[in-house]
């Protein structure tokens, strides 16, 4: 592996931001190449589970790129935010702090958002909003379920016997979902970070649509074997999305066999082969002259409000949780 | 709170500063210890939390990732118990330099806490307190209960049997731990050292273990008289979070260790 340094800073207001870089070695960088900017999974800091972010932010600086992880105000080593915007809010402020330092003080004026669960959610929220980002590495993003998904998940569960047992006593996800169908609930009583509720679809759909519209390169990597089981195969992003053409922007890859988190080694290298592959491969646009992100960021920040404010309840894995 | 690297070119480690926030008539240190492998991860939180609080009151705090761990240089391959010894000791100099420290409080979790009573106990003089919590007591027993959590976890979070895939390439906890590293872990016998602790020991348990009979006949043991084994009702950091602890902290642990360092 090519060699690489690493060094920490404190960024952004009272320097509450803590961001690891790693580049490569003196002069042996990509010339003009994104900034790689690595989002926090839920909580757990910028290292990842397994070590998994330290590890692909090396090799792909062994590659040529320069990797940031950082962690969000509150998670990880950062200091907690001193204002009181939601966490969601929070979490996209701090993404334009790191990408207005990186563009200030490394001249970085290109970045690709990779993130896990939560951290997807957060990168193709934020795509959209910005015209520094030109890509988004989507890990398990939060995804719609499909018919054929319903398929899937069916005739998966018919096949084995602890499901009807499951069924026949009026526990597991089958019954609920049968159940839920039968009885609708009022409009605000379902979960708002569901992927099966409309409303979440069409929140997500408007996300891509920008995402779209700013023309960023699109990774998805979803999983098979994941607890979460709300994906079964690769293009269940493009049928979840059918108003949309994501085809001429989107990298699809499907693991299998991978659990969520990418807990086991095996998956990890194919995972970062995948994700350098798609960097060294995809086209992504030029530096946009004179635009600025903050009126974006502003029109984004207010539909989220607006779509909370739709919510009777807001939770899920990309709004909830205390991020103390 | 200052992130920095500290340690050699060939070693480069990663640690956390968090400087007092309260004048005090001597500086006082504290170098925590983080547990080892899938417990480093979820244990972060808390640390960071027990160094926030210490701080408040007049501690300098330095954590820090051993080598080949979090953000410090290094593989996970690389990795000997002894290095890590060699890191706390460093992490130690490192913290009496910057803070002009003549000793230091040394805490450690888990696997964390059994490597720091093992410096604690190599005739330091510089170690003025130390911390264990929920340590390593027995090497053999310790990875009989990782493999325990990481099967847990593993099960929980993939509906393949992926571990045991896994475990037939001859991985760990979904990393690429060594076989030298396993023996070195189960060489770990704190029995052997009670006896050598300070006796400025605190030891907390918020897990009963069947070494705990043997370890607590020996703290009781110690010549300078008896340490005991505190039991503390308090959820365990170093796992992932289910719905009824996501979120929370264990701040009963914390708050023992805050009032014991400083009353």
């Amino acid at each position: 592996m090519n060699p690489v340094r690493e060094n920490v800073y404190t960024v952004g207001p009272g320097k509450s931001l803590v961001a690891a870089v790693t580049e490569p070695a003196r002069g042996a960088g990509k010339n003009a190449a994104p900034v790689i900017v690595i989002l926090n999974t839920g909580i757990i800091h910028r290292v990842g589970h397994q070590r998994k972010f330290v590890i692909l932010a090396r090799e792909l600086a062994a590659q040529g790129y320069m990797v940031v992880r950082f962690d969000f105000g509150g998670i990880g080593d950062s200091e907690r935010r001193a204002d009181n915007l939601p966490a969601l809010e929070g979490c996209l402020d701090d993404i334009r702090v790191i990408l207005d330092w990186l563009e200030v003080s490394r001249g970085q004026r290109r970045a690709i958002l990779v993130g896990l669960c939560s951290g997807a959610d957060h990168a193709i929220i934020y795509a959209g909003s910005d015209p520094r980002v030109v890509g988004a590495g989507l890990l398990d993003p939060m995804i719609p379920p499909t018919r054929r998904f319903y398929l899937h998940y069916i005739l998966h569960r018919l096949a084995r016997p602890r499901s009807w047992l499951s069924f026949i006593t009026g526990n597991g996800r089958l019954f609920t979902t049968v159940r839920k169908r039968l009885l609708k609930p009022k409009s605000g009583e379902e979960h708002a970070g569901n992927p099966e509720d409309e409303r979440v679809r069409l929140f997500l759909r408007d996300v891509y649509a920008r995402a779209i519209e700013n023309n960023v390169q699109l990774l998805s990597v979803l999983t098979g074997a994941s607890d979460t089981r709300q994906s079964s195969y690769r293009e269940q992003i493009l049928d979840a999305f059918p108003e949309l053409d994501l085809s001429p922007l989107l990298r699809a890859e499907f693991f299998e066999d991978s659990d969520h988190l990418f807990l086991f080694e095996h998956d990890r290298k194919r995972l970062n082969a995948i994700i350098i592959d798609w960097v060294e491969t995809a086209n992504f646009r030029e530096a946009q002259e004179g635009v600025v992100a903050t009126a974006a960021l502003t029109k984004l920040v207010r539909a989220i409000a607006v779509f909370a404010g739709q919510m009777a309840v807001f939770g899920g894995q990309v709004f909830g949780g205390q991020l103390i | 709170m200052t992130p920095l690297y500290f340690g050699t070119g060939q070693r480069r480690l990663f640690g956390v500063l968090d400087p007092a926030q309260a004048r005090s008539s001597q500086a006082l240190a504290a170098v925590i210890c983080y547990p080892w492998g899938p417990e480093y991860i979820f244990a972060h939180r808390a640390l960071r939390h027990l160094s926030r609080q210490l701080a408040a009151r007049g501690f300098n705090v330095l954590r820090f990732d051993y080598y080949g761990s979090g953000d410090s240089a290094g593989e996970e391959s690389e990795v000997r118990l002894s290095g890590w010894r060699e890191d706390i000791a460093a992490a130690i100099e490192e913290l009496k330099d910057i803070c002009d420290a003549k000793a230091v409080a040394l805490i450690g979790l888990r696997l964390g806490a059994s490597l720091a009573a093992e410096i604690a106990a190599s005739c330091r003089k510089d170690v003025a307190a130390l911390v264990l919590w929920d340590p390593a007591i027995s090497g053999p027993e310790h990875l009989e209960v990782l493999e325990i959590e990481w099967t847990e976890m593993a099960q929980r979070h993939s509906t393949y049997l992926g571990h045991e895939r896994e475990r037939r390439r001859g991985a760990r906890y979904g990393l690429p731990i060594s076989e030298r590293l396993a023996m070195d872990v189960a060489a770990i016998d704190l029995l052997s050292i009670a006896d050598k602790l300070p006796s400025r020991t605190l030891c907390l348990s918020t897990e009963p273990l069947p070494s705990h009979a043997a370890w607590r006949a020996a703290l009781e043991a110690h010549p300078d008289g008896p340490i005991a084994l505190e039991d503390v009702q308090d959820i365990h950091p170093w796992v992932e979070a289910d719905l009824e602890t996501v979120g929370k902290l264990p701040l009963a642990a914390i708050g023992r260790i805050t009032t014991w360092l400083a009353p």
